[in-house]
């Protein structure tokens, strides 16, 4: 019932020969097959791993473009209120000089009339002078009085000074 | 009692006779078996859009792989095809005689040319991984007076694996004929699913399993 024999060397070339059929038709090709699969899921990771890290850069590109693109925009609008400033200023003070301008001439056309009324009324005085001095004298005859007392007063008026002068 | 004994089937007529044993026809019967049913199964294997055959057949092999990856290592990887094999051949061996068979590991010799080949493998392992000199010194580890204690272990760890595996087989078909001749009919059912089936998976993962571990010491 229990006994070694030949059997024993049978039994380990069965043995040897179902481990290398077995290796040959049923683990070797399932292994590999699992191996080509892992291998092909490894792959799309790192294929996914290699996208997401590109995405990531260019998101950061963007954004660093984003930034500078405010900043740039930032100081547009910062340098067009200076300019829109300096243009403002520069309308006041033409503006400014201009109603000085105007002012000055203002002030001088008044002056101008101012002067001419004088005159006017200078001349006028002189007639207003007059005019009382023939009151005065009581009587308005001709013109050719009126020269004669005009000379009159000339001459009076002119001796005076010429004795004053003297 | 004549069932316990293994018959020769037939004589190879060289050399004044050399007698076969039935566990070797089995054995081949079992072989081709296993290789049929792979060709079979393993005929347009996809790495995409598998069917639900291949998923089966993935599942169980990568089952298999991972219990041995678990316990050998990177290191020990190329010895799983091998303990794959064993466990497939001692897993069906067991359970044959459900088939009418007589299970080929109830023969001593077949238990025993497994554990020859489990020790080979073991003591190969060691010296794969750690060449001749380190091998031979972990004989002396880890004092050299318990050398002579593990050179003892070289014939004993193939004795116990080989008796276990035989002393199983042989003692639950020795209890499954006791319980068939008190009643022959139901009452042996609940007992061959523990003897014939439970007890024949258990022995085919103890073999295999405590090969691995051998070889995982080994390989340290």
């Amino acid at each position: 019932m229990v006994q070694i024999n030949i059997n024993l060397v049978f039994e380990i070339i069965n043995l040897l020969v179902l481990y290398l059929l077995l290796r040959k038709f049923l683990f070797g090709p399932v292994m590999n097959v699992m191996e080509k699969r892992k291998a092909m899921i490894e792959g799309g990771l790192k294929h996914a791993e290699d996208t997401e890290k590109k995405a990531n850069e260019l998101k950061e590109q963007y954004e660093i473009a984003l930034s500078s693109a405010k900043e740039k925009s930032g100081q547009i609008v910062e340098q067009a209120k200076l300019e829109a400033k300096r243009q403002a200023d520069q309308i006041l003070a033409d503006a400014q000089k201009e109603a000085g301008q105007l002012i000055a001439r203002g002030e001088e056309a008044v002056e101008n009339q101012k002067q001419l009324a004088m005159q006017q009324m200078e001349s006028q005085v002189a007639q207003l002078a007059m005019d009382a001095a023939y009151k005065i004298i009581g009587q308005k005859t001709s013109e050719e009085n009126d020269l004669s007392l005009y000379d009159q007063f000339i001459e009076k008026a002119g001796d005076s000074h010429d004795t004053d002068s003297n | 009692m004549e069932e316990l004994n293994c018959k020769t089937v037939f004589t190879i007529p060289v050399f004044g006779g050399i007698p076969v044993a039935e566990s070797i026809v089995v054995t081949w019967i079992i072989m081709a078996v296993l290789v049929l049913l792979s060709v079979i199964l393993v005929r347009n294997l996809k790495v995409e859009n598998v069917g639900r055959k291949q998923l089966l057949l993935e599942t169980g092999i990568s089952f298999l792989y991972d219990f041995f990856y678990g316990i050998l290592g990177e290191k020990g990887k190329r010895y799983i095809t091998y303990l794959m094999t064993v466990v497939l051949y001692i897993g069906i061996a067991n359970i044959i005689g459900l088939c009418g068979f007589k299970s080929p590991t109830k023969d001593l010799n077949v238990t025993v040319a497994l554990a020859v080949m489990s020790i080979v493998l073991i003591e190969y392992s060691g010296i794969h991984a750690k060449g001749s000199k380190k091998w031979l010194k972990s004989f002396a580890e880890p004092i050299a007076i318990v050398a002579p204690i593990n050179v003892l272990e070289l014939f004993i760890r193939p004795l116990s694996l080989s008796m276990r595996l035989f002393g199983n087989v042989l003692g639950s078909f020795v209890v499954m004929e006791l319980l068939k001749i008190v009643m022959p009919i139901l009452l042996p059912i609940p007992f061959s699913i523990y003897f014939d089936i439970f007890d024949g998976f258990i022995q085919a993962y103890v073999f295999v399993f405590l090969t691995a571990l051998f070889m995982k010491e080994k390989m340290e």
